[in-house]
């Protein structure tokens, strides 16, 4: 027997043997054929969540749009105004009437008796 | 026992005149409603005499002449007093209100010795004589009562000064120190502006009682000038505030 002459393993030729006849590929077959709609089942869902995943991301894009400041609108600074320890004492001299006489004085007869008056 | 004490406590209480707690406003108001009714019953009794005098009619109008009389110088009294009231008030001491605290005094003297004497009354021809002489004699205490509505006027702005001057004294110790040029020059227009109103109210409380006090006083031309002149010092004080309220607002620390 000469050196150069190969040795192959008997089962490694089986299984290449059963590959070349296509044998093979039918053990494997009969082996998903219960499992073919769960597996085509899973294949859509996965593919419809990774749509679904890169629609999101595409739309995040489209929308990142800067809306421009309203110049229109002028907000009113709030201003922190203390309050005054003289404010009572305005509001008093703002409240101080200057009309005489207050109160009126009253009108009262001086000369009652009872003689004819013209009335 | 305590109940006993309770309940003679809580009659007492219920019985006692409201009067008791009068203050001289509402006195004043009571003795004026007194008056106008006695005044308007007099009027009705005095025309049904003059229409018919017979004795009986007579009679029933000098009583409530008499009851009017009474009210009168009862409600002037109160009147006056309600005005001494405002001016003591506002605790002024101001030396020149006194000479109008003395006036008032003598009306009420006045028309209190009036009351008792009125009512001694008998015929119409002592009604006659008595409201002759005192149509007379009143015309000084009367007057007292321009002059406590002035003073009393006068002492509002006196108080807004005196409270003023005090309120500036507690926010002295919260300003800066040192103070800066602006302050520094605000402070010192501060008494400026309090002296011109001291002297404006000086002047005015000088001219409560006129020169000639024996002229007649038209009440129209004494009080329209006192009203420009209170209109006056008011709006100073409002100047001077505005002022301190500034002073206070941006200058005095917390």
């Amino acid at each position: 027997m000469p050196n150069s002459e190969i040795k192959i393993n008997p089962e490694a030729l089986e299984i290449l043997n059963k590959i070349k006849s296509g044998e093979y590929i039918k053990v494997v077959k009969a082996k998903i054929a219960p499992f073919r709609w769960y597996i085509l089942g899973a294949g859509i869902l996965i593919l419809l969540l990774l749509a679904i995943s890169i629609g999101r991301s595409i739309s995040r894009r489209a929308n990142r749009v800067y809306a421009p400041p309203i110049i229109d609108i002028t907000t009113t600074p709030t201003i922190s105004q203390k309050a005054s320890v003289f404010g009572s004492l305005k509001r008093s001299i703002q409240d101080f009437s200057t009309s005489l006489p207050d109160p009126a004085i009253p009108f009262y007869d001086n000369t009652i008796n009872l003689e004819k008056t013209l009335y | 026992m305590k109940k006993i004490a309770l309940l003679f406590l809580l009659l007492f209480l219920s019985f006692t005149p409201s009067s008791v707690f009068a203050d001289a406003k509402s006195d004043y108001e009571y003795q004026l409603a007194q008056y106008r009714r006695s005044y308007s019953e007099f009027t009705q009794l005095k025309r049904d005499y003059l229409l018919n005098p017979t004795l009986d009619n007579q009679q029933k109008s000098i009583i409530v002449a008499k009851q009017a009389l009474l009210a009168r110088d009862l409600g002037k009294a109160a009147y006056a007093r309600y005005m001494a009231d405002l001016i003591t008030g506002h605790n002024t001491n101001y030396p020149v209100f006194q000479t109008i605290l003395t006036r008032l005094g003598n009306a009420i003297t006045f028309y209190a010795s009036s009351s008792t004497k009125s009512q001694t009354i008998a015929t119409p021809e002592d009604l006659k004589v008595f409201s002759e002489q005192y149509n007379l004699d009143t015309i000084v205490p009367d007057r007292s009562f321009y002059y406590g509505q002035v003073a009393a006027k006068l002492a509002q702005l006196i108080r807004f000064q005196l409270d003023a001057n005090r309120i500036l004294e507690s926010i002295y110790p919260k300003l800066p120190d040192p103070q800066p040029i602006q302050l520094k020059a605000r402070l010192e227009g501060i008494p400026l502006l309090a002296e011109e109103i001291n002297q404006k109210i000086a002047t005015e409380a000088a001219l409560i009682i006129p020169q000639y006090e024996e002229a007649p006083i038209f009440a129209d031309q004494y009080f329209t000038r006192v009203m420009e002149s209170l209109a006056d010092i008011r709006a100073r004080q409002s100047a001077l505030v505005d002022q301190l309220v500034d002073i206070d607002v941006n200058y005095a620390q917390f």
